[in-house]
């Protein structure tokens, strides 16, 4: 499009800024409106009447726009036809030119698209299109313009509106929408002729040629070398299909990409390429057939075939298995792989894939830290155990007090009281002593009644414990040593006592 | 005298039988490359494959074996080769190019590396497992270092304390790529074409479509003569176990 059609709409409206212009309000064609050069029109002009089956043809709608009338919104045309696959519109905009009709200059705006034939016999096509004009009001047209609108539309339009009248005529314009429909265009669809078909013949209608090429002169063998096959011309592409190269003994060949480039924007002209994988298995020159392509000319009215040249292409070296060997069952696909990747050095072979952490060794060995953090923590915890002074003197009064009291069994065994109160003093000082913190010599009686009150009985134990150690050891005071089981008991409970303090 | 010259021919015949053990597998590999290059592929690939079972594999006897196969036409085995000598030497990009051009030419398609495989392709199974426990020996030496000695030098113990961070870390990496390494353990190739994924672990069983040659499946529960697959396009069903072979033998 040479100039967007908004300027151009811009434009044109402006240099009729004053002029009052007749538009109908709903579906208007070209014959219902008196005066067909004063009127919008919509036509859709098909280039041929009688297509055939598959055939792609290019369409136009055509927006006639009279002076004088100013258009505002317009929706893009829809084009409709069951006998029809309608490609979209090339372009959302359409393209704007100028035109004489009736000997009165007129602005048309052309929208392209395709369509493509796919039922026979007599079928229907037809375009429509939405939009609105814009109806501007000068003051001095003012009742011209009520005249004719209503004798156009008729009373009872929004016209009659008393607020729309007051704000148009405020404003001094007001859009009005519009409908047009083409009416149908009758089109001739023949089925393609089943005589003269041609092996391989895939649909293309149109006129098409074809040419291929390799993408290098020269390849190694077993590397893949790139066949480029074009089909360039006018028709329905999407039915354009080659079946490429065979693979043969000499040239293995994979399935065909396809590319479509299209030239025009409806898609009719173009080209398609395709791009074929070949990989010669045996060194030399290699010859390339031709390959075919078959559609159907709707000008002549028959079926087309064409040949590419005939191509050569030269596989030098000779790759490691590249060659197949005709005597191994099932060796289709026997292409080498690059040359260059077979080692002549095995390596150090091993027995066995396993990985390493799979092995019972393996996970054993990992065990071997882990226990050495192990250890140590052990280790750790001891060192930190003996270093506490609280359990160290604990373990000096249990040693203590052991003693204490083995001794005292064997003065309780041999009824001597002065050893057995001995012992007993030794062993029950060293363990107040260890639970009050203080030194064993500082222990009195005083202590135990201030810090044991809470057992009566057991300090009057201690008492009499401490009391009787201390007459034998300083007064020398006879002791009965018929009571010595009793006051072992006594000692006993005692010490059980103080272990059990908190 | 005599006695002197027996022992130094014992010695340089000693000497001569384990050169010439030593380059037994060298003059067949190069004997089945002779073969190749004669277009009998099959008989390459055969030597390569006798080698192997007698002397053990490795990267390079896997990819001579898979070119040979491939050469000889049979997609499924050269396609297990191949992944076999990638999984012995992940890091070698001949071999990775070579897998990925069998599976391209297979029509199998080239398979979508994710990125952080690629870091784990940086070693071995094998690798990871040794670095692994390395790193952990480390790991471990710091921490039972902290715990024992628990004054010294304050640099000599920061570092001691960043090294034992540094190698636990390390510990941990090679524990995902060994996790991850021993799940595709897993994974086998369908060495037969037109393999039957069937519902069920039995002949008759309903089929439900079919293994390429040379795709690789990662096989689960075993039955019968079946095995349980499931392909990477998350198809899973059935197979014969002789039509699987394990990527990880031995």
């Amino acid at each position: 499009m040479s100039r967007s059609a908004t300027g151009r709409r811009r434009r044109f409206a402006s240099a009729l800024l004053a002029t009052l212009l007749l538009v109908p309000a709903s579906t208007l064609a070209a014959a219902d409106v008196p005066g067909r050069s004063q009127a919008l029109r919509l036509e859709l002009r098909a280039s041929e009447s009688e297509l055939y089956v598959g055939q792609l043809e290019p369409v136009e709608i055509r927006l006639v726009v009279p002076p004088g009338i100013e258009l505002g919104e317009l929706t893009a045309p829809e084009l409709s036809g069951p006998g029809f696959t309608l490609s979209p519109l090339a372009d959302e905009q359409p393209v704007e030119s100028q035109e004489e009709r009736e000997g009165v200059p007129v602005l048309v705006l052309t929208w392209r698209a395709a369509v493509s034939a796919v039922k026979p016999g007599m079928q229907l096509l037809e375009a429509r299109i939405d939009g609105s004009v814009v109806v501007r009001e000068s003051p001095g047209h003012g009742s011209r313009s009520r005249l004719l609108d209503d004798s156009l539309f008729g009373r009872g339009s929004l016209f009659e509106s008393f607020f729309g009248r007051r704000l148009e005529s405020m404003l001094g314009t007001r859009r009005r929408p519009f409908h047009l429909e083409t009416g149908t265009v009758e089109v001739a669809i023949s089925e393609l002729p089943i005589e003269g078909r041609p092996e391989g013949f895939s649909g293309a209608v149109g006129e098409f040629s074809i040419t291929a090429r390799t993408a290098s002169a020269s390849v190694e063998v077993g590397e893949p070398a790139q066949l480029v096959v074009d089909v360039a011309g006018r028709g329905n592409f999407d039915r354009v299909a080659i079946d490429g190269l065979a693979s043969g003994d000499a040239l293995r060949s994979y399935a065909p990409s396809a590319r479509f480039e299209a030239i025009d924007a409806t898609g009719l002209t173009g080209r398609k390429r395709f791009t074929q994988t070949i990989v010669p298995r045996e060194g030399g020159a290699h010859e390339i057939p031709p390959l075919r392509f078959s559609y159907f000319d709707p000008t002549e009215r028959r079926f087309v075939t064409q040949e590419s040249e005939p191509l050569a292409l030269l596989a030098v070296g000779a790759a490691l298995g590249g060659a197949r060997e005709a005597s191994e069952p099932g060796t289709d696909g026997g292409v080498g792989l690059a040359a260059t990747a077979f080692r002549s050095d095995p390596g150090r072979p091993s027995r066995s894939m396993r990985p390493l952490f799979f092995e019972t060794a393996y996970l054993l060995a990992l065990g071997l830290p882990v226990a050495l953090v192990a250890v140590a923590g052990i280790a750790a915890r001891l060192r930190r155990r003996s270093a506490d002074p609280e359990r160290a003197a604990r373990r000096t009064a249990d040693r203590i007090v052991n003693e204490s009291l083995r001794r005292l069994e064997v003065a309780c065994r041999e009824r001597d009281p002065r050893a057995f109160f001995d012992s007993a003093r030794t062993a029950i000082r060293t363990r107040i002593a260890q639970r009050l913190a203080i030194r064993p010599e500082a222990v009195t009686v005083a202590d135990v009644d201030e810090r044991l009150a809470a057992s009566p009985r057991v300090v009057d134990s201690l008492r009499h414990v401490l009391e009787n150690a201390d007459a034998i050891a300083y007064a020398r005071a006879p002791i009965d040593s018929g009571s010595l089981d009793t006051d072992r008991r006594r000692v006993r409970e005692a010490l059980d006592f103080l272990e059990g303090m908190a | 005298m005599s006695m002197l010259r027996l022992a130094i021919l014992f010695l340089l015949g000693l000497v001569g039988a384990v050169a010439v053990r030593a380059e037994a597998p060298r003059d067949r590999v190069h004997a089945a490359r002779v073969a190749l290059e004669a277009g009998r592929a099959g008989e390459a690939a055969a030597a390569l494959r006798a080698l192997a079972e007698e002397q053990g594999t490795s990267a390079n006897l896997q990819l001579d074996l898979g070119i040979a196969e491939f050469a000889a036409g049979r997609v499924g085995e050269a396609i297990l080769a191949l992944e076999r000598a990638h999984w012995l030497a992940p890091q070698d990009g001949e071999i990775t190019a070579a897998l990925e051009a069998a599976r391209e030419r297979a029509g199998l398609g080239v398979s979508l590396v994710p990125a952080w495989s690629r870091g784990r392709d940086l070693l071995s199974a094998d690798g990871w497992a040794i670095l692994g426990a390395m790193a952990l020996a480390i790991s471990c030496a710091g921490a039972s270092s902290r715990l024992l000695f628990r004054s010294g030098v304050v640099r000599v113990r920061r570092g001691i304390g960043a090294a034992t961070i540094l190698a636990t870390g390390i510990t941990l990496g090679a524990a995902l790529a060994c996790v991850s390494l021993a799940l595709e353990a897993r994974d086998g190739i369908s060495v037969a074409s037109g393999v039957s994924l069937r519902v069920a672990p039995f002949e008759g069983a309903e089929s439900r479509g079919a293994l390429s040659e040379g795709e690789r499946v990662r096989m689960g529960d075993r039955h019968g003569g079946f095995v349980r697959v499931r392909t990477g396009d998350g198809r899973d069903g059935w197979a014969p176990r002789e039509s699987i072979a394990s990527i990880v033998s031995g």
